[in-house]
């Protein structure tokens, strides 16, 4: 049975090599380090028993797409009415808006959960976008498509808070 | 677009640093919990290491009979009247009791 045999070296020693960026993604999802590095040790162990599907060309990305899938199971079981696909509407006008400038960390958080993995491996991790397609299970164009709209959606998110 | 990311990465890349030792606490948590053995380096374990455990644990076994049987010669007598044991042990005893 494949999920039984010894892992590869090479994903044991991605494992120890990454194991800092794997902590720094899944804190970006959950901001909480208690359970980022709960997020992290299930992915390890995901990952160790199911090195069989590994693509030994691309460890670092599929360790990333491990984590970013637990992340968000993570999240949606926390919140499981508040997640959305979609970039947040603006406030309503009556509302106050916060007095906290909006920086770009908080702009990031703010983004729907497929633009900011793909900002985050790109600009953070400096992944490749064949690494990202790999990382998100998508193919190359879709990773294309969806940094190109997430800088837009960010873009849009920095210049509306400069305005208010 | 890339400039905006500069600032902000070091603020990302900085999330690690204040847990590394927690970092490093949980893989070894996580290795063991996947029978990696942190004395192997963390490597996958060789596929000849039970043949080389079993061979020590017969070693040691070995070496412990014939310590037993030149220190002790009840344990000897006892052996000498097992058939194929005892000349085993006869020919492990290098100690010549009764004299």
């Amino acid at each position: 049975m494949p999920g039984k045999s010894a892992p590869p070296k090479e994903l044991v020693q991605g494992i120890k090599e990454h194991q800092s960026a794997l902590y720094r993604l899944a804190f970006s999802y959950v901001r909480n380090k208690e359970n980022a590095l709960d997020i992290v040790q299930e992915s390890i162990l995901k990952a160790l028993s199911q090195h069989h599907t590994l693509q030994s060309k691309f460890v670092k990305a599929w360790l990333f797409r491990i984590v970013v899938n637990t992340s968000i199971s993570f999240l949606r079981k926390q919140k499981p009415l508040t997640y959305t696909d979609e970039l947040p509407e603006r406030a309503d006008p009556g509302t106050p808006q916060t007095e906290e400038k909006l920086d770009l960390m908080a702009a990031l958080r703010r983004l729907d959960m497929n633009s900011r993995t793909v900002l985050v491996l790109h600009y953070f991790e400096d992944l490749t976008m064949k690494e990202i397609a790999v990382a998100t299970d998508t193919n190359l164009s879709t990773v294309k498509s969806r940094l190109y709209s997430a800088q837009n959606k960010l873009r849009e998110l920095l210049a509306s808070e400069v305005s208010v | 677009m890339k400039h905006l990311f500069e600032e902000a990465k070091k603020e990302y890349m900085s999330a690690s640093a204040a847990v590394s030792e927690q970092l490093d606490h949980m893989l070894e948590e996580t290795m063991a919990q996947s029978g990696l053995d942190p004395k192997d380096g963390w490597n996958p374990p060789s596929p000849w290491m039970p043949l080389w455990r079993t061979i020590k644990t017969v070693l040691y076994f070995v070496l412990v009979i014939i310590l037993l049987l030149n220190i002790s010669e009840g344990f000897a007598d006892a052996l000498a009247n097992i058939p194929l044991v005892g000349s085993v042990a006869e020919f492990l005893t290098f100690r010549e009791y009764g004299e």
